[in-house]
């Protein structure tokens, strides 16, 4: 279970990767976050994330070349991987189907 | 176009603090994103923030995925909770226990504290000074009657000479210092106010270059403008208020105008040196009415700042100086400006001693208390243990090995020592103004660096004493005999409790010994006969109104019964340090050289100290001749068959004998009595009046001649003291001391007492079956509150005997500072022992009274 399982936050992350791609590393993903839903989480947040997903494999990553900005040190960047695909997929279908069984009546009197 | 923008550093040691903790692979990826936050957050937030941001970021890692496995030392951290949960259990189960032995400690600790704060304070004494190590302060050595005399200062032809010659001296200062005039000044801004009598020094321009006070406005050497003065900036606030007093004029004894130059910050209350105003030299010569040339023999207080740290080299060129030859009985010293406070008397013409022989008794007692405390504490402890048997036998059980015991019991008494320490602390803070207010010394609660590097050595050398025993007792417990209910030794040796008790009591004897002999010799020292009646005698500064119209002043004061008689002199009549060789007499022995004491006087000073004259007259006032009135060992030091009507030569002039009176005082009964001479002055030469007016109506009679002095005086207030007081102030040391120790005996007595009630208490329960089987072969009560005391006779006794030479030893010690000084009363050593078998035996027996009244059944059937 804990293998597929995508929490809410995670799926945020996995999210933003793929909207990132191919330059997703733990700073821009706060900051693309930070943009997108206005959250702020704790950096140290984001990168315990990061690594929870590539130990369920719906990352991989590689280290990047040096940049001044980053005062010579590696980023590390992250990929979504084929399981990370079918993961998300799968929370958007289930969403959606769920979406679907709702009756329109159930909407009227809102 | 890609020039790369500067970059900001972030801080170093949050980096060296991530890399410590977190994984390798992570450290370069997390510390990449760390870096790139900081140079944004740079753009807009100030660097203070930034970093602060940088820092809370790091420590957002300490998390699980990024941490290196050895960080996480499960195991250990498991047992130091374990150890934790065990502690508090036990402080709930046994509050009080656990409460009597943490505050009994601290009852220790705080005693220890507050003598740290002391003598670190006393220690502190002049070290602010950046040069401090270079910087020394001069004194002559005169020998002569076989002993030497060191008196600070210089005289003037000697140091200016020192000055030009002595390679090794980099500055050296001349400054006047504690002269009743000019160095206290009354200043009076408005003429409708009083005065406002305040304490300053003049110095020559090199003072500003070897100390460093800090001038807060003006000149950084105000030294070097004549006629300015420098004020501190209390005084100047006290006489200008807010307004700025920088370039205002003030004529300085209603006669010389001066500016006020520049202002200094407060002087510390640890400096040797204190002045609220500083002037030039050349200023102070200007009131006095003389130029350098006249004052060549005059002797200035001096200090030399030597360029290296070779104080004998230096010492050894002064002394070699041709100029010394004139002066040869003498010889100068350095004396080390940071030792000037704690080593301020001299034997011998070395620095022997002063403050630094109290601090060390201080510190003593506050080491004896401190070990009082630890062994009630291990008492208390060891005393409980049996309770904790089937803890550690089921510890044990399970695997514990000694050392891992050891260590859960060091922890303990670890933590007890920290929660001590804690109260301590606050009870110190809370007792320190107290201690202020006896001392008089201006003691601040700081936490510095020193102090708490003090603090730390203390809990951990009390935790390891007062831990040491009671953890090697504890885990030594045989877990089978403990968990099978079997007897085990469950108290300790009883001998060791019992040698801890004793030297519990030997300590507070020593202490109670002590404290009685200092205030059997203070006792002693106040009610000594000074040779008059020091009540009821006023001594005053005269200006030069009083003096010279000094008879009708004097007569204006006697119309009134209040005032006896009213005389003059230029010296001090409790604190006369000067002391002459340049006196010889008929008969003579040209090559010897004794001291005299010479003390300008009229009539009327032997009549208000009462020196009666026992041979001769006293000073014929008609008769225009220099005349002298000697005491009794001045006639036995000459060696004069008939004194009266002889001439002695004094200064270089003949002086007529016309008088013998008997010995006085003329000092702290610190030192003996130096032969005293007294020749005839003028009126017009004196520098301080002397009054005996009535004791038994003294507001009355200081009003009268309050109003008086103002009829001969409208410009300055009068400033007086009452000798008696002043004569107090000689001995505020000693007082300070007796005070201090008075205060030690009692903590002392009543951790003795705690400690005495524990054992004993301890010893009870351990005998309740014993007792209850006595009683029912039939023992009286008496018999078995006998059988129960015995041991601790026997403990009294011995501890007296530890204490009886250790008492004595430092008695003696400190006695011998003394030129008048009680013998050691001996009969305190019995009254010690008795007091002590005494007050054991009502402890012991209030403690048996409980087990008597025990019905013995009660007792037995528990089996």
């Amino acid at each position: 279970m804990k293998g597929t399982h995508l929490g809410e936050f995670e799926e945020l992350v996995l999210l933003i990767i793929g909207v990132l791609y191919p330059n997703a590393y733990g700073l821009a993903i706060k900051q693309e976050i930070a943009n997108q839903t206005k959250r702020s989480p704790a950096i140290g947040a984001i990168h315990s994330a990061l690594s929870r997903l590539e130990e369920k494999g719906f990352l991989k990553s590689h280290l990047a070349d040096a940049t001044h900005e980053r005062g010579g040190r590696r980023k590390k960047l992250y990929e979504i991987t084929a399981s990370g695909k079918q993961a998300i997929e799968y929370n958007r279908s289930l969403r959606n189907t769920l979406w679907n069984q709702i009756p329109a009546l159930a909407w009227k009197n809102l | 176009m890609n020039r790369q923008k500067p970059t900001f550093e972030p801080p170093k040691l949050a980096d060296r603090f991530l890399e410590f903790f977190c994984k390798e692979e992570w450290v370069e990826p997390i510390r990449g994103d760390l870096f790139e936050q900081y140079q944004i957050d740079r753009e807009s937030l100030s660097r203070f923030k930034s970093n602060r941001r940088y820092w809370s970021n790091t420590f957002n890692f300490i998390r699980p995925f990024a941490l290196k496995r050895n960080i996480i030392i499960l195991n250990q951290i498991a047992m130091l909770r374990n150890i934790l949960k065990t502690f508090s259990r036990q402080l709930v189960r046994k509050p009080l226990h656990h409460f009597i032995n943490i505050f009994g400690l601290s009852f220790g600790l705080v005693v220890v504290f507050l003598a740290i704060f002391w003598i670190d304070y006393h220690n502190s004494f002049d070290k602010t000074h950046e040069k401090n190590d270079r910087i020394y302060k001069a004194f002559t050595n005169s020998f002569s009657s076989g002993e030497t005399q060191t008196t600070p200062g210089v005289i003037l032809e000697v140091s200016n000479q020192i000055e030009e010659s002595i390679a090794g001296v980099e500055y050296l200062t001349k400054v006047i210092s504690n002269w009743r005039w000019p160095s206290e000044q009354c200043f009076k801004i408005d003429e409708e106010k009083s005065c406002i009598y305040s304490k300053g020094i003049y110095a020559d321009s090199s003072f500003f270059k070897i100390f460093d006070f800090e001038i807060i406005e003006g000149p950084s050497n105000p030294l070097k403008q004549p006629m300015s003065i420098a004020l501190s900036e209390s005084l100047a606030k006290k006489l200008y208020g807010d307004t700025n007093p920088i370039g205002k004029d003030y004529l300085m004894d209603n006669f010389h105008k001066v500016t006020v130059s520049a202002i200094f910050r407060d002087l510390p209350p640890n400096s040797s040196i204190q002045f609220e105003f500083i002037a030039p030299l050349d200023l102070a010569y200007r009131l006095w009415g003389v130029s350098e040339e006249n004052i060549q023999q005059f002797s200035f207080i001096t200090y030399m700042l030597l360029r290296n740290d070779d104080k004998s080299a230096v010492e050894g060129q002064i002394n070699s100086m041709s100029i010394l030859e004139k002066h040869d009985n003498e010889g100068i010293i350095l004396h080390p400006l940071k030792k000037l406070h704690l080593y301020d008397s001299f034997k011998d013409g070395e620095a022997s001693g002063g403050l630094i022989s109290y601090v060390r008794i201080i510190g003593l007692f506050a080491i004896f208390i401190l070990a009082m405390s630890m062994v009630n504490f291990i008492n208390l402890t060891t005393a409980q243990s049996s309770l904790r048997g089937k803890e550690i036998g089921v510890r044990k059980v399970n695997g514990a090995s000694r050392s891992s015991l050891h260590f859960q019991f060091f922890a303990e008494t670890f933590i007890k020592v920290i929660i001590a320490s804690m109260i301590a602390l606050a009870l110190a803070y809370t007792f320190l103004p107290s201690l202020n207010q006896l001392t008089g010394d201006q003691i601040q609660f700081i936490l510095s660096v020193d102090f708490i590097v003090q603090l730390a050595a203390i809990i951990v050398i009390t935790t390891l004493l007062s831990g040491i025993y009671p953890a090697l007792l504890l885990a030594r417990f045989n877990p089978i005999r403990v968990l099978k209910n079997l007897p085990f030794n469950s108290g300790g040796k009883k001998n060791v409790r019992r040698w801890l008790t004793i030297a519990q009591i030997s300590i507070s004897g020593v202490i109670v010994l002590v404290t009685s002999v200092f205030y059997m010799q203070l006792n002693y020292l106040q009610t000594l006969n000074t040779g008059y009646d020091r009540k009821g005698i006023l001594e005053m500064e005269p200006t030069f109104n009083h003096i010279r119209n000094y008879q009708a002043f004097a007569d204006r004061l006697k119309e009134n019964p209040l005032v006896d008689d009213i005389g003059v002199t230029n010296s001090n009549m409790i604190a006369a340090t000067y002391a002459s060789d340049a006196v010889s007499w008929p008969g003579k022995n040209q090559d010897e050289k004794i001291q005299f004491k010479p003390i300008g006087a009229n009539n009327g000073l032997l009549d208000v100290f009462e020196l009666e004259i026992i041979d001769g007259l006293q000073f014929n006032e008609q008769d225009s001749a220099l005349q002298v009135v000697l005491t009794e060992s001045a006639v036995s030091r000459m060696g004069l068959e008939e004194p009266v009507g002889q001439r002695i030569t004094l200064f270089g002039d003949r002086y007529k004998v016309m008088g013998i009176i008997k010995d006085f005082n003329t000092e702290s009964l610190h030192e003996s009595i130096i032969p005293t001479i007294l020749y005839q002055i003028r009126p017009q030469n004196a520098g301080t009046m002397y009054i005996r007016y009535d004791e038994n109506k003294t507001a009355e009679s200081l009003d009268f001649i309050e109003d008086q002095y103002d009829k001969f005086e409208p410009f300055f207030n009068m400033k007086s003291k009452i000798l008696d007081e002043e004569y107090a102030r000689l001995y505020e040391q000693e007082k300070v001391i007796s005070s201090l120790s008075i205060f030690a005996m009692f903590i002392a007595v009543i951790i003795a007492t705690i400690g005495i009630l524990g054992l004993s208490t301890f010893n009870t329960i351990k005998r309740y079956r014993e007792i209850g089987l006595r009683k029912i072969f039939g023992a009286s009560g008496s018999q078995i509150i006998q059988t129960l005391s015995r041991e601790f006779i026997w403990i009294a006794v011995i501890a007296n005997l530890i204490s009886w030479p250790l008492g004595f030893w430092i008695m003696d010690f400190w006695l011998s500072g003394f030129a008048y000084r009680i013998n050691i009363p001996y009969q305190i050593f019995p009254i010690n022992l008795i007091i002590t078998a005494l007050v054991i035996l009502l402890l012991v027996t209030i403690q048996s009274l409980k087990v008597v009244r025990l019905n013995p059944t009660e007792v037995i059937r528990n089996e």
